[in-house]
């Protein structure tokens, strides 16, 4: 009995100790695990999986907003078919903003820039090279000035468009552009032409740089196409979609 | 008595889980042939225990012991750069198996010895 006892109390001792290294270790081999650490692979197929659920739901909740300003419109439409007044205004307004936007093609008078690296002449290589910030300024001091559209080389300028520098070549809406750059503008001609011009204004400071820089020149009509590439938030085939079934109901 | 040590094991796997010890993870491998050397521990208790050579000082020292040494052996691998690890690991794993097996035999002649008394006592 003796023996006994002795033998369950060491047992016991042993097997408490046994106990809680085992359950420290396999808290931590779990841990692990979860960190990645010992099952890479899986963690990465399980991040991929939540990517691609939060994907899907952003995509499914852009999709009914879609529908719903869809719905919207249809309803506007409705409204507005009871009289032509309101009817004819929206319209304009929807066209105005539409041109703002440059998604749809425009023409009328305006003018035509053209910006040229210069020759060197022992300076700075780097001074009488185009920039992207060269062309943004001039596209910039235009809008200011009023410019309703703006194309570089035929390319569209819209809100989301970006001009950089990439290398050799200036990227505009993602086409890679080169020298000269044919900078159009579309508004009022005069106004235009002498923001442009203004003394000290930015063409003098471009051509104080080392550019070549043509005198603006007016044009009594320039054809500009539309915004090609695709809008954040607004899916370009949707406007579209919806610009035929407006125009079938006004009619 | 026999649910005791069940007992205690229980109660050191929940404190284990439950408490927030955490050992860093280049000690993590000193930890398992830790609890290689423990585990052959119990069984060579057991065994003994069975065989009726138990001694509870010995039981005792061996337990921690083995522990100690095994994780030592372990640490002298990795300084040297030699894998003494997998020697405590072969070693302790080949004498669980021999203690598991001399138990289930003496469990096994021991009912058999109950059997042929009591069959003994009822003819």
């Amino acid at each position: 009995m003796h023996t006994r006892a002795k033998l369950a109390l060491s047992l016991t001792a042993v097997s408490t100790v046994l106990g809680l290294m085992i359950g420290v270790q396999y808290r931590q081999t779990s841990a692990t695990a979860a960190l990645g650490l010992g099952y890479l692979r899986g963690t990465v197929d399980t991040h991929t999986l939540t990517e691609l659920k939060n994907l899907k739901a952003s995509n499914q909740a852009a999709e009914q907003e879609l529908t719903q300003l869809n719905d919207e419109l249809n309803q506007f439409e409705r409204v507005s078919s009871g009289s032509d007044k309101a009817m004819t205004a929206f319209q304009q307004r929807l066209t105005d903003e539409r041109i703002l936007a440059g998604i749809t093609a425009v023409e009328g008078p305006g003018i035509s820039v053209t910006l040229s690296d210069g020759a060197s002449n022992g300076s700075d290589v780097e001074q009488i090279l185009t920039h992207d910030w060269n062309v943004r300024s001039v596209i910039n001091e235009l809008f200011t000035a009023g410019a309703e559209a703006v194309s570089i080389n035929g390319y569209r300028v819209v809100a989301t468009s970006g001009v950089f520098c990439s290398g050799p070549v200036v990227r505009v809406n993602n086409h890679r552009l080169g020298a000269p750059f044919t900078i159009e503008a579309i508004g009022d001609p005069e106004t235009l032409k002498s923001a442009l011009d203004i003394q000290g204004g930015i063409l003098d400071v471009l051509r104080m740089q080392g550019l070549n820089v043509t005198v603006p020149q007016i044009k009594q009509k320039i054809v500009m196409s539309a915004y090609t590439g695709s809008l954040p938030g607004s899916p370009t085939y949707s406007l579209n979609e919806a610009i035929p079934s407006l125009s079938n109901n006004g009619t | 008595m026999i649910w005791l040590p069940i007992l205690g094991l229980l109660i050191g796997a929940a404190v284990g889980l439950v408490s927030n010890w955490t050992i860093p993870v280049e000690y993590s491998s000193y930890l398992s042939i830790a609890i290689l050397a423990a585990l052959d521990t119990v069984f060579g208790g057991i065994r003994a225990n069975l065989e009726k050579t138990f001694d509870d000082v010995v039981f005792l020292t061996g337990f921690f012991t083995n522990i100690f040494v095994a994780a030592l052996l372990a640490f002298i691998g990795v300084q040297l750069g030699v894998d003494l690890y997998l020697a405590a690991v072969v070693a302790f794993g080949v004498r669980l198996f021999q203690n598991i097996a001399v138990i289930r035999r003496l469990v096994v002649t021991q009912i058999r010895a109950k059997r042929r008394r009591r069959f003994n006592t009822t003819s």
